[in-house]
């Protein structure tokens, strides 16, 4: 009775945020008693903290039902094929880490210490949710985790959460840190007389080294790969380029290479690829890893990619690769909804 | 579900404003409880004074009842009194009229007054001033007189003197005394 009246005596107000080094963006849905819905956005930068905290305040002030959400900026912070406290410890200790198990299957963590930290940084508004990118990830490509082996990317404008999943199973995930290197590789790209030169260099020695892969020839799924032979000629690419899922991704690939190494976005896009090669490499010749190749990229991009990182992937590493749009703070919002149920 | 790292806070429904509203409210329930027993206070009075006013309505009725059968009692107490009274008026009348018809030479020993009638008892010298002195004025007053005489010592004769009236005439005569007594 105390819900019902709850329901059509106050709204619902979500206020999620999404911080990075940069920016505070501020996402607010307030949600009626009959499902219509109200949302708006704002944008901070980082010096404008107070004034995003008193905002978020001020939003908080119109329901007392208001949940406020955040997406996980805990560098520190990973995901584990494993959901047992045994099997965790491998990948974290976890009296430094708070994790959550996912259908029994596979399990998201972060530090406590980072949490803590977290929670006292949003101590004048307070957190109701916390939510991992590797679970939205996950969430955002429900449909696309439970086939064969894929990449699944959420591309964030600090850091992006690398996961393979394998028929829902989680195979292996990194968070790759784009502020730790981006430094050294800004020094990298931005040599103008040897630029090209320096990209191909860096393209060499990160790229997948197929002979390297610990083949398991006891893996059905492996027989897929003498279809890579007709990766040479690239016929099945129309058929996946006429599916449903590229109707999502940049069209403007006929756009000539050299004017996209002119544009601000290609080192930040070269870096980003850098690193998934980098990660995928390490999960093809880490052991610990059940590693099989790769054929398909499903990309979550929250920061508006460049065509060319399209490009980088499915040529450097011969990969299918779907970018989907993503509103980072509206599938927060989701996620919250949800977990409020 | 649970894929949050942290549990949401308790959500509060006492907002500063609904701790207003829910206070007006208080009150005013408050008020209505707080009129509505006092209502029922003076209801439950009003029935009892209403009860107790119908008892006393009924015990005065009852004593009205009663002071009329008493004034009634009284007025007929009265009447009685009052009839007694000339009864007694008109007996005084009819003895001084008695004693002013005998004449002094005749000596009465007895006198009985009769409804309808007088019984003399006396003495007298002779008959003669018997019937002339006494007999004829009662003759006049009754329509029936009989006289009876029995020798005495020293050659006087005693007498009984017996007189009606007739039934008819004593009514309207003592109709007459008590008005006359009225007046």
């Amino acid at each position: 009775m105390l819900s019902t009246l709850k329901k059509y005596l106050y709204n619902n107000v979500y206020i999620n945020i999404l911080q990075s080094s940069n920016n505070i963006n501020v996402y607010v849905e307030e949600i009626s008693y009959n499902g219509s819905s109200e949302n708006f956005e704002k944008n901070f930068k980082s010096s404008e903290r107070s004034a995003m905290l008193e905002f978020v305040v001020a939003n908080m002030k119109r329901s007392p039902i208001n949940y406020v959400s955040i997406l996980d900026p805990s560098l520190t912070q990973g995901a584990a094929p494993a959901c047992t406290p045994k099997e965790i410890e491998k990948y974290c200790d976890l009296e430094e880490y708070e994790y959550v198990c996912v259908d029994d299957s596979w399990s998201y963590y972060t530090s406590k210490f980072d949490l803590l930290e977290l929670k006292g940084r949003y101590n004048k508004t307070g957190l109701d949710f916390v939510f991992s990118p590797f679970y939205m990830l996950e969430n955002f490509y429900k449909d696309k985790v439970k086939g064969e082996i894929s990449l699944f990317i959420l591309v964030n404008e600090d850091y992006m959460s690398l996961s393979i999943f394998e028929k829902s199973n989680l195979k292996y995930a990194s968070l790759l840190d784009l502020q730790q290197e981006s430094e050294s590789d800004d020094e990298l790209i931005m040599d103008e007389d040897d630029e090209e030169e320096l990209i191909l260099d860096e393209i060499q020695s990160n790229s997948v080294d197929l002979e390297g892969i610990d083949v398991d020839d006891d893996i059905e799924g492996l027989d897929d790969f003498d279809d890579l032979d007709d990766l040479d000629g690239f016929d099945d690419l129309d058929d996946f380029e006429d599916s449903e899922d590229l109707d999502e991704t940049y069209e403007d690939n006929d756009k000539p290479v050299e004017d996209i190494i002119e544009g601000d976005t290609f080192g930040d896009d070269y870096h980003r690829f850098a690193l998934i090669q980098s990660a995928v490499n390490n999960f093809y010749k880490d052991p610990k890893f059940d590693s099989e190749f790769i054929q398909h990229a499903y990309i979550a991009d929250g920061i508006s990619l460049s065509p060319e990182f399209k490009r980088f992937l499915e040529e450097e590493m011969f990969l299918n690769v779907v970018i989907r749009k993503i509103d980072i703070e509206q599938e927060l919002c989701d996620l919250a909804k949800v977990e409020k149920k | 579900m649970r894929y949050s790292y942290i549990k949401p806070r308790k959500k509060s429904l006492l907002t500063p404003e609904m701790k207003l509203l829910f206070a007006f409210f208080s009150m005013s329930i408050v008020m209505l409880m707080g009129t509505y027993v006092f209502l029922l206070y003076k209801d439950v009075m009003f029935i009892e004074d209403k009860k107790n006013i119908a008892e006393k309505k009924e015990i005065l009725k009852k004593n009205i009842k009663d002071m009329e059968e008493k004034i009634a009692y009284i007025e007929q107490q009265n009447n009685t009194s009052a009839k007694i009274f000339t009864q007694n008026a008109v007996l005084k009348d009819s003895i001084k009229n008695l004693f002013d018809l005998v004449p002094q030479r005749i000596t009465l020993s007895r006198a009985k007054l009769l409804e309808n009638g007088l019984i003399l008892y006396g003495i007298t010298p002779n008959k003669d001033i018997y019937n002339f002195m006494l007999n004829a004025p009662l003759r006049s007053i009754f329509h029936k007189t009989y006289s009876s005489f029995y020798p005495a010592d020293g050659g006087w004769l005693r007498f009984v003197s017996t007189n009606y009236m007739d039934d008819d005439e004593f009514a309207n005569l003592k109709v007459d005394n008590m008005e006359n007594k009225d007046e």
